[in-house]
């Protein structure tokens, strides 16, 4: 289990974190979403215990990060923003390097099942230097998987990739079934790898929760009713335990909106009503929001 | 306890030897080395390696400070400490590791010498025991010099800053042992001053004088500067 409760970090003049909390879901991918500046990087660079909070708690299966940080070490795989790795190495003798650190009884066993995930094995032998972006991706990730680590965190894995290479990465991450913090300032990234999402601005958490949700409660639809009451239509409405409504008049017409969490298609119950009521349909809108909309009106104040 | 030394000390060799400008420092002492002593053997039938010891000290003040002045820096400049940092390894081990590589890189230095203690000891006087003396200090000498030198590296990730601040500590204490900057100063300040400087032991070990004194001042040195390096780490005062 991952917790972090009330983590700040202040650079100066700069609160690159403010006392933000959360826990990660176990064997899900988990979106640290957030405009260049949000504070991601800091937050994660304070899980793997390169940046030392201010503030804040850490924990990882009940291991406090400022007790025991080499236990938590050994939980975690890290590839971090820009993927730095160590160039003048084959990539034979980094993933060596690795495991060793990492005291893996069966190095080779391990590396090989990466590699062969990963479709790196052709590379095996080449310097690091001289890999394609998309390999060196792909390097990074394998080293930041081997041992099995509990909590994976990677920093803008997907950035800087051609689509193909994306999509390969995302699939793989999806296919892994790990516990996954995955940072990205790209929401459509975000949309498509992760479950759950944490919205981070200016250091602080302004939405979390799980994807779905963030998306389908601001599925609106706006309907006017014309030749019925408020009342009749509420009644009707009410029926409907997924639904929420609300209503006003306007006119002569009746004005009414309505969202749901759930998977419906909200123009069913509104054609049932029309059709009931005898009423005539006078305009529907549907009001879709998507996390584009609610990401950049919660993140206005400071754009890319 | 310190697993993870032999496999950090193995990966900083192999970045160490990876660069090119590396070599170049080495092969350059190399160089100079080999010139001073085969024109004086040349010129002056004379085969003594005791202008080696001597100007040794000045040597080193530039290898030194070049060697170092990547070594704790470098990977921050990279991102690699990230990775690092990221790792289930202790902030002794990094330390150690780096500090042991560079130790390495000096006597791989000192290879470069090899040539001149083989002709001593087939032209000239062949006593071992000042020829082993002599690369004794000499390693000292280098290890004191390092030790700061990582510490320094460790605290500026601009290397042309660390090094001239590695080369101006070792400068000034070099001048400590100088009899032109001593015999300037009042006679009771003399000694104080000089036991501050690592030439004067260092000279001492050179010709056979090891000291309890000067085996304190410079185990204390040493030790000073790795622990300063070690709390810096631990600190992650500039971790970005
Ligand atoms: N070591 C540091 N020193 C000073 N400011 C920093 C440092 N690291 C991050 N910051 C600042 O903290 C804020 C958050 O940065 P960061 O965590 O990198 O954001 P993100 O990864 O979301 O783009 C930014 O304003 C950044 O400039
Ligand atoms: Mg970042």
């Amino acid at each position: 289990m991952i917790k972090v409760s009330n983590l700040t970090k202040t650079f100066g003049q700069i609160k690159a974190v403010d006392n933000i909390s959360f826990e990660l879901k176990p064997k899900i991918i988990t979106g640290l979403l957030g405009p260049n500046g949000a504070g991601k990087t800091t937050t994660m660079r304070m899980l793997t215990g390169l940046v030392t909070p201010d503030k804040g708690k850490i924990s990882i299966n009940n291991k406090d990060i400022k007790k025991e940080p080499l236990e938590i070490k050994k939980m975690l795989g890290y590839l971090p923003e820009e993927n730095p790795l160590y160039s003048f190495l084959t990539v034979k003798e980094y993933l060596n390097f690795i495991s060793e650190i990492k005291g893996i009884k069966n190095t080779k066993k391990e590396i090989n099942k990466y590699v062969r995930d990963l479709g790196i094995d052709k590379v095996m032998n080449q310097k690091i230097e001289n890999l394609s972006k998309g390999f060196k991706q792909r390097v990074g990730l394998s080293a930041s998987l081997m041992g099995n680590p509990d909590l994976l965190i990677l920093d803008e894995a997907t950035s800087g990739l051609d689509p193909n290479q994306r999509i390969e990465i995302r699939d793989y991450l999806k296919k892994i079934k790990k516990t996954i913090l995955f940072s990205s300032h790209i929401l459509s990234e975000v949309q498509q790898i992760c479950d759950e999402v944490i919205i981070i601005n200016e250091g602080k958490i302004i939405a979390q929760g799980k994807i779905n949700k963030l998306l389908k409660a601001k599925q609106q639809l706006k309907v006017g009713f014309k030749n019925t009451t408020k009342t009749k239509v509420e009644k009707e409405i009410k029926s409907n335990k997924d639904i929420e409504f609300e209503l006003s008049k306007d006119k002569g017409i009746i004005w009414l909106t309505i969202s749901s969490n759930k998977k419906i298609d909200l123009r069913k119950p509104v054609w049932k009503i029309s059709e009931k009521l005898d009423a005539q349909i006078y305009q529907m809108e549907e009001e879709k929001q998507d996390l584009e909309n609610i990401f950049s009106r919660l993140t206005k104040s400071n754009d890319e | 306890m310190m697993n993870n030394l032999i496999p950090l000390y193995k990966n900083e060799l192999k970045r160490y030897f990876y660069s090119t400008g590396n070599y170049v420092f080495i092969a350059l002492f190399g160089l100079v080395n080999n010139w001073l002593f085969f024109q004086n053997f040349f010129l002056n039938q004379q085969a003594s390696l005791s202008a080696f010891f001597q100007n040794l000290p000045f040597l080193l003040l530039f290898l030194i400070p070049a060697l170092a002045m990547g070594l704790m820096s470098e990977e921050k400049n990279k991102g690699t400490w990230e990775i690092l940092l990221s790792l289930p390894v202790k902030e002794a081990e990094i330390i150690l590791s780096k500090y042991l590589a560079g130790f390495t890189v000096v006597i791989a230095s000192f290879l470069t010498t090899i040539a001149l203690p083989i002709t001593v000891y087939t032209h000239g006087n062949p006593n071992i025991s000042v020829i082993f003396t002599g690369y004794l200090g000499a390693l000292i000498l280098s290890a004191s010099y390092l030790a700061l030198g990582v510490f320094v590296s460790s605290l500026t990730k601009q290397q042309t800053i660390s090094f001239l601040i590695t080369f101006a500590v070792l400068f000034v204490n070099d001048i400590f042992s100088q009899d032109y900057f001593l015999l300037r100063l009042p006679l009771s300040f003399r000694d104080v001053i000089s036991s501050l400087s690592l030439t004067p032991y260092y000279k001492n070990i050179v010709n056979g004088l090891i000291t309890l004194k000067g085996i304190v001042f410079i185990m204390t040195w040493i030790i000073t500067f790795i622990i300063l390096s070690y709390f810096h780490l631990k600190s992650r005062k500039d971790s970005r």
